[in-house]
């Protein structure tokens, strides 16, 4: 959620550095850029995680909640490479993996709901 | 944290004036009490990213606004004149706070994949006791013939 609300200024500071005359209507374009890539996946990992969810349980007989720390790996992962990224260009891959991981995660948790506390009537 | 591990009425919980100061607790009465409505659930665990996100949102705002570079008396006030020109050190901080929350909630994942896993070799046993039933009876049929001199 962090770098979700603050993906703009993410952007813009990347952006910005070392250049006090930066252009805005460039940074509005670079922050929009990185809502479209988290939005997209995001709606791809919702869809993704799915399949796979249920390819977990049915064929490797195993709890869909393994999938839970691959999900958290993600996470993660889309962390350290924000950190590593220094250049406005590249924030699309952290932030296509930060909204990978954020659909995955919000697709495959009403489903472990249900495993842990039923549906209810 | 006793009295709500102890908890085993729900009335008992609303009650408690800690639940809007402590969500977490909220969550772990979730887990605790398994209500048993999945509109109730999966409207509680939703309204944490709320929470979550608000907090973490204020730590990174606070973090920029701390490299703000200083405002010169002359300076006309303008988006560009408060912009962090640091780069990625003007909220990288945050990230590495982030990436804390993100190891915290990889371990707790890991901790329900387990206590999941663990439920589901319990809920196969009842088989193995069926079987080992099967044999004892056998045992014992054959049991009473062996007393026989």
């Amino acid at each position: 959620m962090l770098d979700i609300n603050n993906a703009g200024s993410i952007a813009q500071a990347l952006l910005a550095h070392r250049k006090p005359d930066y252009d805005e209507a460039e940074s509005a374009i670079w922050q929009a850029a990185q809502v479209s890539a988290i939005s997209l996946a995001s709606f791809s990992g919702r869809i993704l995680i799915g399949i796979v969810a249920d390819m977990v349980k049915s064929r490797l007989r195993v709890p869909r909640s393994f999938c839970m720390p691959a999900m958290s790996a993600l996470f993660v992962l889309s962390q350290l490479l924000l950190v590593t990224i220094d250049d406005v260009r590249h924030l699309w891959m952290a932030s296509v993996l930060l909204g990978l991981a954020y659909g995955c995660w919000f697709g495959l948790l009403p489903t472990i709901s249900i495993e842990w506390f039923g549906l209810g009537t | 944290m006793l009295v709500w591990f102890a908890a085993d009425d729900i009335h008992r919980v609303v009650r408690s004036r800690y639940v809007g100061k402590f969500p977490l607790l909220l969550l772990l009465s979730v887990f605790k009490l398994s209500v048993a409505h999945f509109s109730e659930n999966w409207g509680v665990i939703s309204v944490f990213p709320v929470l979550g996100g608000n907090l973490f949102s204020i730590a990174f705002g606070r973090n920029l606004d701390a490299h703000e570079p200083p405002l010169e008396a002359t300076a006309v006030p303008s988006p560009s004149n408060t912009q962090c020109l640091d780069g990625r050190g003007c909220y990288v901080q945050t990230l590495y706070l982030s990436i804390w929350a993100c190891v915290i909630a990889l371990g707790i994942s890991f901790w329900a994949g387990r206590r999941d896993w663990l439920h589901w070799q319990g809920r196969d046993q009842p088989r193995e006791r069926v079987n080992t039933v099967v044999w004892e009876d056998a045992e014992e049929a054959v049991g009473p013939e062996d007393l026989e001199p």
